[in-house]
């Protein structure tokens, strides 16, 4: 048979002679009624042991790592302005807005523009008598139309 | 006039809540009960209080018990894992009873075999069933954990090995492995020395 294989006889003659040692009658006397004791006080609570605190640190880390990418990556990297998600999820090209610029590339820009415009007015208007010069044209031009009707 | 009931038909029944027929379960495996933890435990009130606990799992876990299984078995696995936690934990409490003042005798390590009774033995042969015996539970408590478990639930126990292996929830092949190391290391270590000191004994006899 399978599972009768065979143990040395010497360890056998030993093993023959002893047996495991039994409860005292005395000790199981109230073994039931402890029993029904255990199951009247309800299931016993599970134990806490590794697997539960191993079980406790992978969510813990899951949690962190979800808080990590919804409230503090998103902030740090900074997405992209121009590009928005449409309603299907997929992303569309640049939105005709203009970029956002800084405070400093604003009044870069400003004083270059101004810078310009003031050698613009300068080219058309010339000096002080040409300035004068336009005033008195405006004059006549003024009265002469008056006069025609 | 006392029925004996099966194990199904008293399993069915306190599955519908009968505590009753879960007493009759209980007194039909209880001492069994109480020496598989013993095996584990190696102490006598422990292994009464672990089994205790393995019947009120049991009771509690029946819905989860499947009727092609064998109840018996399956009680046992439950009172080996009950025993084995309760070994751990008293384990590592014994890490720190060397700073503790307080000593019980309940977690220490006792005796788990006897001899068995006969009358045509001579006080000699007395003595020396009895010294075998100590010999043979200090080989048994050097050998591994799970050879151990194997060699006391087989030849101790008296469980079939297919019964160790659903009880230890391990391969067939598994228990046979280790009954074959654990029974060449008992050999290993309670034999040599008995054919040294025979040897031992024919020397000094010769001198």
């Amino acid at each position: 048979m399978a599972n009768q294989e065979p143990l040395a006889p010497e360890l056998e003659q030993l093993i023959k002679q002893v047996k495991l040692k039994e409860p005292s009658k005395e000790r199981m006397t109230d073994y039931l009624a402890g029993v029904n004791a255990k199951i009247d006080r309800g299931a016993p609570p599970t134990s806490f042991g590794f697997p539960q605190v191993a079980v406790i640190l992978a969510v813990g880390l899951v949690m962190a790592g979800l808080a990590y990418f919804y409230w503090i990556r998103p902030s740090s990297v900074g997405a992209d302005p121009r590009v928005r998600p449409q309603e299907n999820g997929q992303a569309q090209g640049p939105a005709p807005t203009t970029p956002s610029l800084s405070i400093e590339e604003e009044m870069a820009v400003l004083e270059a523009f101004g810078e310009e415009y003031d050698s613009e007015i300068q080219d058309l208007l010339g000096d002080d008598e040409t300035l004068e010069e336009l005033a008195q044209l405006d004059e006549i031009e003024f009265f002469l139309p008056s006069k025609a009707f | 006039m006392d029925i004996v009931q099966s194990d199904e038909l008293l399993v069915q029944k306190a599955r519908q809540g009968n505590r009753d027929a879960f007493g009759v379960l209980v007194r039909r495996y209880q001492t069994q009960a109480v020496l598989v933890a013993q095996s584990v435990l190696k102490n006598m009130e422990l292994a009464k209080d672990a089994s205790q606990n393995a019947f009120a799992k049991a009771y509690f876990g029946l819905s989860k018990f499947r009727q092609d299984a064998q109840f018996k078995t399956w009680l046992f696995r439950i009172v080996f894992n009950e025993a084995t936690d309760v070994y751990r934990k008293e384990k590592s409490r014994g890490l720190f009873k060397f700073w503790s003042a307080r000593e019980t005798e309940e977690g220490e390590e006792e005796s788990i075999l006897e001899v068995i009774p006969s009358n045509n033995r001579s006080p000699r042969e007395e003595f020396e069933v009895q010294e075998m015996k100590e010999r043979l539970e200090r080989a048994i408590n050097q050998l591994p954990a799970r050879e151990r478990e194997v060699f006391l639930l087989r030849y101790l126990n008296g469980f079939e090995i297919s019964g160790v292996a659903e009880t230890l929830g391990i391969a067939v092949g598994t228990v046979k492995a280790h009954l074959a190391h654990g029974t060449e290391k008992l050999k290993s270590i309670l034999l040599v020395p008995a054919k040294l000191r025979s040897e031992g004994r024919n020397i000094q006899g010769g001198d």
